[in-house]
This record gives C-alpha cells, sequence and structure tokens, in this order.
C-alpha cells in the first residue's frame, strides 16, 4: 500500500492510528507521522489523552480477585490426571464403565442361560434301555413287545447349583475389574514413588506429603 | 563420562515432567488473571486454567513445543476453554431467564460487579468492560493487561493481526464514550 505524505494526514487518519500508536504496535514511518500531528493538533490530543486515560483506569482497576496460584483442590484434581491418567480416564467416565460391566455381566448371563438351555451330551452311565411291553393272557406266556426306549435317570435339582455358578460369576468378573484398578494404582503409586529417587516418573504432586 | 555422575543426570523424562513443572509454575499465574478477567469469575477461571493445563500434560510428550510458542498454544487453550464456559453459562444462563421470567422475577444478570456496588472509575471501566462482546473484552484483555502484542493476541484468537488491532481501537472508543457519559451523568 502506498504510503500517504506525513503533511496529508487528516485528524481522522490519525486517530485511526491512535490505539497502534499508544500499543507500540506502529511502523517507525507512522509513528512518527502521529508524533508530528499530535505536536500542533489539540482535537487529537484530547482524542489520545482520553485513550490513555482509559487504558490507565482499566489497568488501575482492582474490583476482581484475582488467585494467584490454583486451589489446592484444583491442582490435586490436575496432578491426578498427570501421575494417573488411566484412574483419572476411570473415574471421569464411570456411566460408560457401568454400561461396560452392566454389558459384561448381559452377555454372561445370555452365554449361561443359552448353554443351560441345551441337552446334555449323551452320557451312557446316566442312560439305560427299559423293556416296555404288555403281559397278556395268564400273565406269564404272552408278552408284546413294544419298541425299547431309552429312559434317563431324573435330572437332579440344578436350581441351587445354576445360582452358584451365576454369583460366582458375577463376582469373578468384580474381583477382576478391582484387581486391575488396584494393580494400575499400585503401578503409579510406585512409579511417583521412585520419581522421588529423582530416577524417573512423574514429578510429585506437591499438594500431597 | 563416569557411571556416577550419568547417574546424576536427570533421564530424558524426568528433564520433560521437571519442564512441566516449571510451565505449570510459570503460566498459572498468568492464565488465572486473564481466565478470571475473561470470566469475571475466579472459581470458572480455575477450572479453565486447570483444563488448559491437563491439555497441554497430554500434549507434552507428543508435541515438541518451541518456548516462544507455548505462551501462545497455553493461552490459546484457554481461550477456547473459557470460550466454551461462557457458551455453557449463556445458555444455562438464557434458561434460568426463561425461568425467572415465567415467575416474574427481574433480575439483570447473575454475578459480576454492578455500578451500584463500585463506584470508582476505575471500577466503572472494569464494568464496562464486561459489557463488550466477548471478542472485544478478550481483546483488551490480553492487550491492556496481558501486554500481549498484537501477532500473539492474534495467535491466540485467530483474528488476523489488523483486525485485532481495529477490535482493541474501537473497543477502547467505546470504554471512552461509556466513561465520558457516565461522569457526564
Amino acid at each position: 500500500m502506498a504510503k500517504k505524505p506525513i503533511a496529508k494526514m487528516k485528524c481522522e487518519d490519525i486517530q485511526s492510528h491512535l490505539t497502534d500508536y499508544l500499543s507500540r504496535e506502529l511502523g517507525p514511518y507512522l509513528s512518527d507521522a502521529v508524533r508530528a500531528h499530535l505536536r500542533h493538533c489539540e482535537t487529537c490530543q484530547s482524542a489520545v489523552e482520553e485513550l490513555d486515560s482509559t487504558i490507565n483506569l482499566l489497568k488501575s482497576s482492582t474490583s476482581l480477585k484475582i488467585p494467584a496460584r490454583l486451589s489446592d483442590s484444583s491442582r490435586r484434581r490436575m496432578y491426578r490426571v498427570y501421575k494417573h491418567p488411566i484412574l483419572s480416564w476411570l473415574d471421569s467416565n464411570q456411566p460408560l464403565i457401568y454400561a461396560l460391566a452392566l454389558i459384561m455381566v448381559m452377555t454372561y448371563l445370555g452365554i449361561y442361560l443359552i448353554v443351560a438351555s441345551q441337552p446334555e451330551p449323551y452320557d451312557p452311565a446316566k442312560w439305560r434301555e427299559v423293556q416296555i411291553g404288555t403281559w397278556v393272557g395268564d400273565g406269564y406266556t404272552n408278552y408284546v413287545e413294544k419298541p425299547s426306549m431309552m429312559e434317563q435317570d431324573p435330572p437332579a435339582n440344578n436350581v441351587i447349583t445354576s445360582t452358584f455358578w451365576l454369583i460366582l460369576g458375577v463376582l469373578g468378573i468384580m474381583t477382576v475389574v478391582l484387581l486391575v484398578r488396584w494393580w494400575l494404582a499400585s503401578r503409579f503409586r510406585s512409579l511417583s514413588d521412585q520419581r522421588k529417587d529423582g530416577t524417573r516418573g512423574p514429578p510429585d504432586d506437591p499438594t500431597t506429603s | 563420562m563416569s557411571s556416577d555422575t550419568e547417574k546424576d543426570l536427570p533421564s530424558s523424562e524426568t528433564k520433560a515432567n521437571l519442564d512441566f513443572d516449571a510451565t505449570v509454575a510459570e503460566f498459572e499465574g498468568p492464565l488465572l488473571r486473564y481466565a478470571t478477567r475473561l470470566l469475571n469469575n475466579s472459581k470458572a477461571a480455575e477450572d479453565v486454567v486447570q483444563t488448559a493445563f491437563i491439555k497441554l500434560f497430554k500434549a507434552w510428550h507428543t508435541t515438541t513445543f518451541r518456548d516462544a510458542k507455548i505462551s501462545s498454544w497455553i493461552y490459546r487453550v484457554t481461550h477456547n476453554a473459557a470460550i466454551d464456559h461462557i457458551r455453557k453459562e449463556s445458555r444455562r444462563r438464557n434458561l434460568h431467564q426463561r425461568h425467572t421470567e415465567e415467575h416474574e422475577v427481574t433480575g439483570k444478570r447473575v454475578g459480576g460487579p454492578t455500578t451500584k456496588e463500585i463506584s470508582d472509575a476505575a471500577a466503572d471501566a472494569a464494568v464496562l468492560l464486561n459489557q463488550l462482546p466477548v471478542r472485544d473484552r478478550e481483546v483488551v484483555i490480553l492487550k491492556i493487561y496481558e501486554e500481549k502484542s498484537y501477532r500473539e493476541i492474534s495467535e491466540i484468537t485467530g483474528l488476523t493481526e489488523s483486525n485485532v488491532g481495529y477490535i482493541l481501537h474501537h473497543s477502547l472508543k467505546t470504554l471512552a464514550s461509556g466513561l465520558k457519559n457516565q461522569k457526564e451523568d
């Protein structure tokens, strides 16, 4: 853009550059132009004074209480993410974790019910062949034989056993989840302990002893 | 180099962590100041700054920061988090306002200083600043309080440098005329 000669710059042009001038964001050419204009123009002098006093008023405003440092609770939360990212992720995604745990339990229950509804596999020890026939006549001479049938021993009452396995399965899943969580926590704790020796690991949380 | 000397030297990971700690110590004050002024709420500002540091930590090991860029980066993240907070607050406030209108309760704004509470000119300036649109307020805060250059403000806000100058000039003129009007009243 072609530079406008300093002498031809009007008050309007100068005033549009006053904030940049006060912010020291003008190049040397325009700074000189503004400075030269301000020397003899009272209108622009009052405009620059107005802007300058507004800036000073803003700077001197102390109505807000501004904390110098993060509070202990914020710092603790921040360092928790810093030191235990996985635990922190688990904590911040609890609904998802609960949903996954529920899906796991429901899947286990579904698989269990499908398997339980299947007929038992053939076990010769449990089955025996029986002859079903009818004695006719005097009851000793004429025996009419019907086709043989296989008969199984009456099934045992499996309700208690099924419930036991179901509870055991759910407890098993819960135990695995808790063990993984405990292992992760202890692993991160040991990393931060190593850090105290100056060897490795994330920095110490200054808010905890 | 002896093995003892090697052991004394911090590993690259520790060095990175120490650097991160130093970065937190260096920027927490300025960022809290910036966010508190922008949001007019120190509690919300803490949450915003905490979010910014968490994002910085997540990017710490994957992004190569040059010293000059960390400042702009962390300010930009704080700026984005603050804008998100303002949007959420505004939605919440709109709901609240609708609710209060239904119950015929009058109330202009939630939180923040009012002219009745604070009477001196500096406080009036702060109140007028809070009445500016967020974008204008943020440019004024970054320039006047954080003393950032137009280029830095441009990197933080995503505005062009000439746009920053234009917004700053018009915001200051609005504030100056507002203060003048109050003086006359």
